[in-house]
């Protein structure tokens, strides 16, 4: 138990560090500013499956401060990580196999396949950018910039989480 | 109790997500410049919709007030307009003096289809009207005050067969006086213009300041057609009266402050 507890509270130090220290310097610029590289909402999509969901909820709160410290934007990063939050339970509801979850397993590629692993990112990576630019515009004036940034983002941090996905592929 | 905490377990969750997202929008709209002036805009989008709607009604019901107000500042134009006038095309020693001065009211009642027809003002004595006044609106004239009450003036308007005022043709010395023979309310009777006058159907008939009533200039009408009386020696000259008497709402009073002085002579003469 307390194995795990350090095993994520590793985890949720690599995300942030990775996050802050490389991805939020990359800077495409020019008419590319719609690009924006999201890898930190693996952590709330790889939390154990048996984490309760209260507790799913407050971890990605603190996951969005701990990015807002670091982005300057009170608040922002939050919400966006506790919709995310909120919704990995229906999602992992929607996407359950047949056979079910084993409660003891961790969600890894290993364990459930890349494309049941590569369809729940999507879905619920594509729910977090939806939140984090309609919340970081905060209106809905700006649906342009708003759409095309999230289709941009979602590209580039699609493919991150992925080859963060395979580059940190445990096996048990 | 037992059903509570079983509820709280039960949507705990959604419970909290709400808390934490109330949060989350509350530093968002604090510590944000950007996302803070558009929830202040949008919250203002609404609040300012209400504003702008009372703000209409309260607009409406203040309008005789604001009207009033514009009113006076109209006339206040008008009589710099026309001092200045006479300033420049007259020869008035003492540029300081101003001869007219103008009052703006608006009107209470008006005949326009009978063959002595009247308009009433709402202001009399009491906001210094008199009778002898001449009575103007933006357009052209309209009459001459002829009774006056504390708060009411009655102006025999120029579509009064009785009514007779001074014109003259603009730019020209020929002058006759404007009648009204009580049929069309757009057209206007000039007479006793001499017969060697030479003009154009279109030209332009003014005030000619004769009488101390209206000043010199005030424009009347367009010559819209003419022909020579029986007598012979002058013409008859219709005249398309810039006055819109079913439209007239606004007037303005044009007092002359060397009416007495006009008057005290006019009398010495005659006597």
């Amino acid at each position: 138990m307390s194995n795990l507890i350090t095993k994520n509270i590793f985890r949720f130090v690599l995300i942030v560090l990775v996050q802050v220290v490389l991805l939020s310097r990359i800077d495409i610029g020019g008419s590319l500013n719609y690009f924006h590289f999201f890898l930190y909402p693996i952590f709330i999509l790889f939390l154990p499956l048996k984490t309760q969901r209260v507790v799913t909820i407050v971890l990605a709160f603190i996951l969005g401060i701990t990015l807002d410290f670091f982005y300057n934007s009170p608040g922002v990063h939050a919400s966006a990580c506790l919709f995310t939050g909120f919704c990995r339970t229906y999602v992992l509801r929607i996407l359950e196999p047949v056979e079910g979850y084993n409660k003891d397993h961790n969600l890894s590629i290993y364990k459930m396949g890349l494309v049941w692993i590569a369809s729940y990112t999507a879905v619920l990576l594509l729910l977090h950018l939806i939140w984090y630019f309609s919340v970081e515009a905060f209106s809905f004036i700006y649906i342009k910039e708003i759409t095309l940034s999230i289709i941009f983002s979602f590209i580039s941090s699609y493919v991150v989480i992925l080859l963060f996905l395979l580059i940190f592929n445990p096996k048990q | 109790m037992k059903n509570l905490i079983l509820f709280l377990v039960k949507y705990g969750s959604f419970f909290l997500f709400i808390f934490f997202q109330l949060i989350c929008f509350y530093l968002i709209v604090n510590y944000n410049q950007k996302q803070k002036s558009i929830y202040v805009n949008s919250s203002n989008l609404f609040a300012g919709y209400i504003t702008q709607k009372s703000q209409q009604i309260f607009n409406f019901m203040n309008l005789d007030k604001e009207n009033e107000a514009l009113r006076k500042e109209n006339s206040k134009l008008l009589q710099t307009i026309i001092n200045n006038n006479i300033k420049r095309y007259g020869n008035d020693r003492d540029t300081t003096f101003n001869r007219y001065v103008v009052i703006g009211s608006n009107i209470c009642g008006k005949t326009t289809n009978v063959r002595n027809n009247f308009v009433t003002l709402c202001k009399g004595l009491n906001d210094g009207l008199m009778p002898g006044m001449g009575v103007i609106d933006d357009k052209g004239i309209v009459g001459i005050i002829k009774d006056v009450s504390a708060h009411y003036a009655s102006v025999v308007s120029i579509l009064h067969t009785q009514s007779r005022i001074s014109v003259a043709l603009k730019n020209q010395n020929h002058h006759g006086y404007l009648e009204w023979d009580g049929n069309n309310q757009k057209i206007g009777i000039v007479k006793a213009i001499q017969k060697y006058a030479s003009f154009n159907i279109g030209d332009t008939v003014v005030t000619s300041g004769y009488s101390t009533v209206f000043p010199k200039g005030l424009p009347v009408g367009t010559i819209d057609g003419f022909k020579i009386e029986p007598s012979g020696e002058t013409f008859r000259i219709e005249v398309d009266l810039f006055s819109d008497f079913s439209s007239i709402d606004d007037v303005y009073i044009v007092e002359s402050l060397l009416k007495e002085e006009f008057q005290t002579l006019k009398n010495e003469e005659d006597e």
